[in-house]
């Protein structure tokens, strides 16, 4: 069996278990079947290449999933359900848009000589679409925790909103310290050139 | 330039939050903020920096012959910030086939990296091929971002027109000019065929001495040699619409344009001198000379003759009077479709002009594009054809040529038919 055609059993797998998972959650209420069969569409979608199909599918199960959990009561243990459904759907939502894009490069390639570049880009896709969502996950998370102080707590006094106001600000601006700046900066960091240093 | 994918997110970040207003709701406010932070570390690819590309083209050879192949290098080096998906198009003509490789390629570029691909091409068709401008398409792997982007690095290739051994067959003009080369003259001079003898002169070289024949006359006797020199040939190539038959693949102009390199090519290895006379879109011509570079000069400007419709094979008249030496021969290639022809051919053979016609048989080609033909009109085709190749032999070497045969194996019947007569 292709890698490729390994890419899409698993990912179709993942995304009936996410959403039966969201039907789980969801048993009592009516239109349960909502995120199944949205979660089929989108296989559906996969299988026939449609990226459309798989847009309207995991967003119609996702959305279905997190209308019906609006009124869960607040506690860490919901927001990182919350946060987990959202990224599993999204990263499955990611990973099957990579899928058609590399079918779509390989039935470009008639020839072998783009094969070496083909490999090297899923692999290369695979590291980043993961390294972001990690990413994207520690941010959402700070992000979420500064707003729900924000939206649950009581603020007792005008004083106490500035000093959350610029709690919040100093978070955000740490975040984007170490995710954007950092990198970029350690990966130019070169050694000086020897007529520079004067060596 | 953000893509569809980011104003798709964008899109569901705003709607997030105002249902999470409007249901008072903690978990779409968390999906509004989950979403925007997805959106804010996929900005981190733009923020590292401008994309920046050098392209350079290379080929192992700017010119070739119809049905060659030739391998194309692009060699592509990132001066910018990584590239992680970086799509390449180079774009080709319709007329060039890809035999290996491909010009669609898929690169990842680290910073400073430089990569070359490589694909090879066939041509089929003669003419002066522009490849290029180059199409990129940058998009990270999440398709947020995309930039599209055209680099106007372009080459262009002659492919020059088949060329046909001619090894057996010499064209040789009736009338020679002084410079020294292959065809025997009238006159004395220096050669390698004995003309005559005369009485040795004191500046005559010993090897030149007759001993038999000093020894007979009892006096030194020197020989005397035919002069070979060089004529010079004017090839002229009708291009008229209305003498046109066949379709893009097969039709008379190529014919005649091959017919014309062929002759181009042996003539000038005989050390002759050929000019050119191209009667197509254009009127254009190449005054007679001699050498390699002249040859390649030829072939470009018959790789590039497109018909056309003002220019006809009377028109070469006045060139040839203005422009051209006398005494030249005159190759005239053209399919003979159209009466004046023979008219204008009739004049300028009565002028100091060795005149040889050679005619791509349009019938044949004709044949061979149409699955039902009519035998009557074939026949009062070929008839009228007849009765103008019967006129035109009176005056000139006429050479009736069945373009699917080798010119050699036409010109050699014809000629050594007319040096018997």
């Amino acid at each position: 069996m292709k890698e490729i055609e390994l890419d899409k059993v698993v990912l179709s797998a993942s995304l009936m278990i996410v959403s039966l998972l969201a039907s789980l959650t969801s048993y009592n209420l009516q239109g349960w079947w909502f995120p199944l069969i949205s979660g089929f569409i989108a296989i559906i979608g996969l299988t026939m290449k449609r990226e459309a199909l798989i847009d309207l599918g995991v967003l119609a199960s996702s959305s279905s999933f997190f209308y019906f959990i609006h009124d869960i009561p607040f506690s860490y243990r919901s927001l990182f359900l919350l946060l987990a459904m959202f990224f599993l759907y999204f990263g499955i939502w990611s990973f099957m848009r990579r899928s058609i894009t590399i079918s779509e490069i390989e039935k470009d390639l008639v020839r072998d000589e783009g094969r070496n570049f083909l490999e090297e880009y899923q692999e290369h896709s695979a590291m980043y679409y993961l390294w972001s969502m990690l990413l994207s996950f520690l941010i959402a998370s700070i992000g979420s925790v500064v707003a729900i102080y924000s939206y649950v707590g009581p603020f007792p006094s005008e004083w106490a909103i500035i000093l959350f106001l610029l709690f919040s600000g100093g978070v955000m601006l740490a975040v984007y310290t170490v995710v954007f700046i950092l990198p970029g900066y350690f990966s130019r960091k070169e050694m000086p050139d020897e007529e520079e240093s004067g060596i | 330039m953000k893509s569809m994918t980011s104003f798709f997110l964008f899109t569901l970040t705003i709607i997030s939050l105002i249902i999470g207003i409007i249901l008072d709701s903690w978990s779409f406010l968390i999906l509004a903020i989950s979403i925007f932070s997805i959106l804010a570390v996929e900005s981190r690819g733009v923020l590292r920096g401008e994309v920046r590309l050098k392209v350079e083209r290379k080929s192992e050879k700017m010119s070739l012959y119809e049905d060659d192949e030739i391998w194309i290098e692009l060699s592509v080096k990132n001066e910018g910030r990584p590239l992680n998906y970086l799509e390449i198009f180079d774009s080709l003509p319709s007329d060039i086939d890809i035999v290996e490789g491909s010009n669609h390629q898929i690169l990842r570029l680290d910073e400073k990296e430089e990569k070359t691909l490589r694909y090879k091409i066939h041509c089929s068709r003669r003419g002066e091929m522009e490849i290029g401008p180059i199409k990129f398409r940058y998009r990270d792997p999440l398709n947020f971002h995309v930039e599209e982007w055209t680099s106007y690095e372009l080459m262009n290739i002659f492919v020059l027109p088949e060329v046909q051994n001619m090894q057996s067959v010499d064209v040789r003009p009736l009338y020679t000019k002084s410079w020294i080369g292959n065809i025997k003259s009238q006159r004395m001079g220096i050669g390698s065929e004995f003309f005559s003898l005369r009485e040795y002169m004191p500046d005559d070289a010993l090897k030149k001495i007759n001993w038999k024949a000093s020894a007979r006359f009892l006096e030194p006797m020197t020989n005397e040699f035919v002069g070979e020199r060089t004529g010079d040939v004017i090839l002229v190539v009708d291009g008229y619409r209305k003498n046109i038959i066949g379709d893009d693949e097969r039709n008379t102009l190529d014919a005649t344009i091959r017919a014309a390199g062929t002759l181009a090519s042996s003539i000038l290895e005989d050390r002759n001198r050929v000019g050119l006379i191209i009667l197509g879109d254009y009127l254009r011509w190449l005054y007679p000379d001699s050498g390699r570079d002249h040859f390649y000069k030829i072939m470009e400007e018959l790789s590039g003759v497109r018909e056309g419709g003002h220019w006809e094979l009377q028109d070469a008249k006045w060139v040839l009077r203005d422009f051209f030496p006398n005494r030249s021969m005159i190759v005239f290639i053209s399919p003979l479709l159209s009466k004046e022809i023979s008219e204008t051919l009739f004049d300028i053979c009565m002028q100091e002009y060795n005149v040889m016609v050679i005619s791509p048989n349009p019938l044949v080609i004709q044949k061979e594009i149409m699955k039902d033909h009519n035998i009557l009109a074939e026949k009062l085709s070929q008839l009228n054809r007849d009765v103008i190749l019967d006129k035109l032999w009176k005056y000139s070497i006429v050479v009736d040529w069945d373009p699917n045969e080798p010119l050699e194996a036409s010109l050699e019947e014809v000629i050594r038919y007319w040096q018997r007569k």
